[in-house]
């Protein structure tokens, strides 16, 4: 049966590749036994001639019959299709400046489309690569991936103990894992003068995290059970294949040598397949830890025994036939009353308060955890929504042009079907045509791609500086080429083969007699050219511009606010320094003393304004808020006494740059009263609007967590210290004089100078290492994190601007091509105008006039459908209204020059149309 | 052409053939003229179908083609029977037969 098969195959192989021998063989066969044949009638007494014509007639038809061999070589129709791919090529190859368009056009359009899929499908549609990952349920908020909180108790993220009272309760998973934030950490490679320090990304799971999620291990082994047992016992890390490959190159050795994480020494036991990279999705990771290693790795935190300390999130693998909402609802049932178990009083009303307004939800897991999900995903679809309007431009764009080209492809047509050729024969030549051209476009389409969202990061990687990079997995997958396949298909199909159809339904006898005449040069002469809805493509293509180039407008008004606008503070001449002080001597009064002396030290550089210690400081991370009674105002809801809240030392409105409306900026007198007596507090105009209305807020009174007592001393104007977006919030500035308050990890400081900031850089620097020793030390202009903080935004307007420019190309090709082609089809018309006397000037006028009246049809149309359509991104931009004048007569102005730019040559030529040479022509 | 000819039914072609290469290595000319003959000139094989009829074959597997040097050495197409092929005729020989002994059968009823 398999030998049968194979000689099959073996044969149909031969039959079609070395086509032209195979048929020399047949001709030679069948004129050896003709001649025998012939031999034989002779021998029988018929003279020569009529023995050759009595076999020849005896044989029959020869045509016929070898027809008849090929179809039973079973390859007629591969070889009819053989023949329309050399037939396409050929006579694609003949017209360059169609296919090239035609495949310019496709290439763009798809290479778009599959760029931007990819990115969808990376960070909103793939799953997690883990056996069965739609087993899998996140039990905390999937978006909260890297935070840290002490106070009550919270469900978004949970502590260590409450993980281990759900793993112990539930009887709807199979087992369940906890994943936490390492905190910044330190690696230390090697030992001596050679070693290297640097700062990776890591992440403390429980034990049972790879067993859980079905992940094993490409080299070594993952953790075992045993391993997560008893606090600082087994100090292993497992890493991913990236960090194996980048910073081990890959080797062997790699596994089994040690690592100093924090000063602890770790073995590397083994490596994660290529492709996983944990399952937290949209963010770098480089190495796992278990995590009883906590305490030893992170000494100052107290993570592993604390209800308070919430920092995990859970992820669970459901039992089989247990549903999600089954999962659901025990888990809502199972936490809460954990939580309850250790809470009393007023702490307990207000949990349950909270988790009334929000409940514990428990989703799918397949996707895994992402913080960034939730930022893209809006950005993303609009994106996606984009391109969608950008491949409609690419179908109308090849569609005219392929319409143009059956056109005038319409007498060979007709010639063809008079010389018998079926309809079906045709509709296959055309659609293999259409298929050759968009395999063509889709490869080129498809590399594209892959170099476009490769460089789209990259970019986006280099604007910032600080946040954390951008990690996304942009190999080209199956699901990435089947969407490109399907969607070229879809293309082809609808805008290829349905003019295709109608151009084979020729009516014969008609068409031959009209296109005689037309030979002749009877009519045409001042009709219009008439390509089947060209015109409306190209108009309807401009509208499609219009609409982009609005919604990129203002995307990037939008942005230009985001990096320039203004946040309330001197953002272009405050350089922010951070130093790490975690395991090191200054704890306590010694790292205030640190604070003030790294303040003085800093103060000194030339050029340098003025200094001031905080807590937080400007966009350098961390946040802290508090209930607070104020004098005079009587809260109506718990909610009301809410505030943010960051501890500042003196000097620091100057050093931000922020201007103080009412009072004084915190002094140095303040640092020496401080709680439990009065200390010295600023607070926001927000902060001071909300509790005072109109009377002076100056000497009232602000008692924090009904403890801590301070004055008023000064009112600053709104300014942004994490996010450039976003309402302002009630915030406020207490004295920063008790050093076992706040942060105890890091020393931050900012600096007001004058001229470019990051010329200070290196200075400040050099200052703060000099006092301070040996300790790790961060010093960036503020533009900068807040730059940081958009980069997504950067992204989105990149990847738009970008687009805008793709479909003005190719808006401008259809217009070339309308405008070429019935510029070519009237040539009789202007040499007609040349010989009445019509001077090149007019012609040219005529046909540009004709180009710019299109492109104003699209605008027309596109302006409101665009407002419409900016609605939709309202939530992405930033401080721009949604009419901006500038953005939309620039939108005008470049749709007008376009459309005068691809008309001027067809224009020109027109101009130059002679009588004589519209005779020559027809 | 003459009169005391029958017409091939249909699917036997394909059984005379593999009969007629059973005993040697033959050009298409040969076949037919050998079919001819050993039918005492009752059977003439229509030579237009017989060419497909060989192609097919040859797809099938059960012959193979070599080109050889012919009577007065000329070029000839060779067909030769492969081993699935004398497999295949055995077994289409013994339907014949029960086919013909069965439709005998039925016609020598009173």
């Amino acid at each position: 049966m398999l030998s049968s098969l194979l000689s099959d195959i073996r044969y149909r192989v031969r039959a079609v590749f070395s086509r032209s021998s195979v048929e020399r063989e047949l001709d030679e066969e069948l004129r050896f036994h003709i001649q025998h044949e012939a031999e034989k009638y002779e021998r029988q007494g018929m003279p020569p001639e009529a023995a050759l014509r009595r076999a020849r007639l005896q044989f029959g038809g020869v045509e016929q019959m070898k027809e008849a061999s090929r179809d039973s070589r079973g390859t007629a129709r591969l070889e009819s299709v053989l023949r329309d791919v050399r037939y396409a090529i050929r006579s694609l190859g003949s017209r360059p400046a169609f296919t090239l368009t035609v495949i310019a056009t496709l290439a763009l359009g798809i290479g778009a489309n599959t760029a931007i899929f990819t990115l969808v499908d990376a960070l909103l549609l793939r799953r997690l690569p883990v056996a069965h990952p739609e087993q899998l349920v996140i039990v905390t908020d999937p978006t909260q991936v890297n935070n840290n909180n002490v106070g009550a108790p919270l469900t978004a993220f949970v502590s260590f103990l409450l993980y281990r009272d759900v793993r112990a309760r539930n009887t709807v998973f199979t087992d369940m894992y906890a994943n936490g934030w390492s905190g910044p950490i330190d690696v230390q490679m090697g030992s001596g003068p050679g070693a290297t320090v640097e700062q990776p990304h890591a992440r403390f799971v429980t034990g049972n995290f790879f067993s859980v999620l079905g992940v094993p291990a490409y080299a070594g082994r993952i953790f075992t059970a045993a391993e997560d047992q008893t606090p600082g016992q087994d100090p292993v890390a497992v890493i991913t294949y990236d960090y194996w490959q980048r910073r081990f190159a890959g080797s062997r050795a790699a596994i089994g040598s040690v690592m100093r994480v924090n000063d602890v020494a770790v073995t590397i036991i083994g490596v994660t397949p290529p492709g996983f990279d944990g399952d937290i999705i949209g963010q770098p990771l480089d190495f796992w830890l278990p995590m009883m290693m906590d305490p030893a790795i992170q000494p100052s935190m107290n993570l592993l025994n604390d209800r308070t300390w919430s920092w995990l999130m859970m992820m669970g693998r459901l039992k089989p036939g247990v549903t999600l909402e089954e999962a659901s609802h025990q888990i809502s049932a199972i936490e809460p009353s954990s939580i309850a178990e250790n809470l009393s009083g007023r702490a307990l009303s207000q949990f349950r308060d909270g988790l009334k307004q929000n409940p514990i939800e428990v989703v799918s897991g397949a996707r895994g955890f992402s913080e960034r999900r939730a930022e893209y995903a809006t950005a993303l679809w609009v994106l996606m929504g984009a391109v969608g309007l950008v491949i409609l431009v690419v179908c109308a764009n090849v569609s005219s042009l392929m319409l143009a080209r059956i056109v005038a492809r319409r007498r060979e047509m007709t010639v063809r079907m008079t010389l018998g050729a079926g309809r079906g024969r045709l509709m296959q030549q055309l659609l293999v045509e259409g298929a050759l051209l968009t395999i063509v476009s889709s490869v080129l389409g498809l590399l594209a791609a892959a170099w476009g969202s490769r460089v789209l990061l990259t970019t986006v990687r280099g604007g910032s500086v600080v946040a954390g990079p951008v990690a996304i997995d942009t190999t080209l997958d199956a699901r990435v080429l089947a969407f490109t396949a399907a969607m070229t298909l879809a293309c082809v199909l609808l805008f290829g083969l349905l003019p295709a159809f109608r151009a084979t339904r020729v009516d014969l006898a008609t068409s031959l007699r009209s296109q005689g005449r037309n030979l002749m040069g009877a009519t045409r002469v001042g009709g219009r050219a008439n390509i089947p809805f060209g015109r409306a493509l190209v108009v309807a293509q401009i509208a499609l511009s219009m609409l982009l180039l609005i919604g990129g407008g203002l995307l990037v008004r939008s942005m230009q606010q985001l990096l320039h606008g203004d946040i309330g503070a001197d953002r272009d001449h405050v350089v922010a320094v951070r130093v790490r002080t975690s395991r090191s001597q200054y704890v306590g009064a010694r790292l205030g003393q640190l604070r003030r002396d790294l303040t003085d030290r800093v103060a000194q550089i030339p050029g340098v304004d003025a200094v001031a210690f905080a807590d937080h400081g400007l966009f350098s991370g961390g946040a802290a808020g508090g209930r607070v009674e104020v004098s005079g105002f009587v809260p109506q809801a718990d909610s009301e006494r809410v505030v943010s809240l960051d501890q500042v030392g003196p000097n620091f409105f100057h050093a931000i740059g922020a201007r103080l409306i009412r009072g004084r900026d915190i002094d140095r007198q303040d640092l020496e009263t401080g709680p439990p007596a009065m200390g010295a507090v600023v607070i926001n105009e927000t902060m001071a609007k909300k509790y005072f209305g109109a009377r002076d807020p100056l000497g009232g009174t602000v008692t924090l967590a009904d403890t801590l007592h301070y004055r008023i001393v000064g009112v600053v104007r709104d300014f942004q210290s994490k996010s450039v977006r976003g309402q302002p919030i009630r915030e406020m500035y207490v004295v920063f004089n008790n050093p076992n308050t706040g942060n105890a990890g890091t020393a931050k400081l900012v600096a007001h100078v004058r001229g470019d900031p990051s010329r200070f850089v290196g200075p400040i620097r050099r200052a703060v290492e000099t006092a301070a020793p040996g300790l790790p030390v961060q010093v960036d202009p503020v533009n900068d994190l807040v730059r940081g903080t958009v980069s997504q935004d950067v992204l989105l307007v990149q990847v738009t601007i970008f687009f805008c420019i793709v479909t003005l190309v190719l808006a401008a090709l259809g217009l070339y091509g309308v405008t070429a082609y019935s510029t070519s089809q009237r040539t009789s018309e202007f040499g007609l105008r040349a010989a009445l006397g019509a001077e090149p000037g007019r012609v040219t006028r005529m046909v540009l006039g004709e180009a710019v009246r299109v492109a104003i049809m699209g605008i027309v149309i596109g302006a409101p459908a665009g407002l419409l359509a900016t609605r939709l991104i309202r939530a992405q931009l930033f401080d721009v209204g949604s009419i901006d004048v500038p953005s939309l007569s620039i939108a005008i102005g470049v749709l007008v020059a376009t459309a005068i730019l691809a008309s001027y040559l067809p224009a020109r030529r027109a101009a130059k149309v002679g009588p004589l040479e519209a005779l020559r022509l027809e | 052409m003459t009169d005391d000819k029958l017409d091939l039914p249909q699917g036997t072609l394909d059984l005379l053939i593999l009969k007629a290469l059973s005993l040697e290595a033959m050009h298409g000319w040969g076949i037919s003229e050998r079919i001819h003959q050993v039918s005492h000139a009752t059977l003439q094989i229509p030579q237009g179908s017989l060419y497909p009829a060989l192609h097919r074959l040859e797809r099938r597997g059960w012959i193979t083609a070599s080109w050889g040097a012919s009577d007065n050495n000329r070029r000839a197409k060779y067909y030769e029977l492969t081993r699935t092929g004398r497999k295949r005729l055995e077994a289409e020989a013994q339907d014949w037969e029960r086919l013909t002994t069965a439709v005998a059968l039925v016609l020598r009823m009173s």
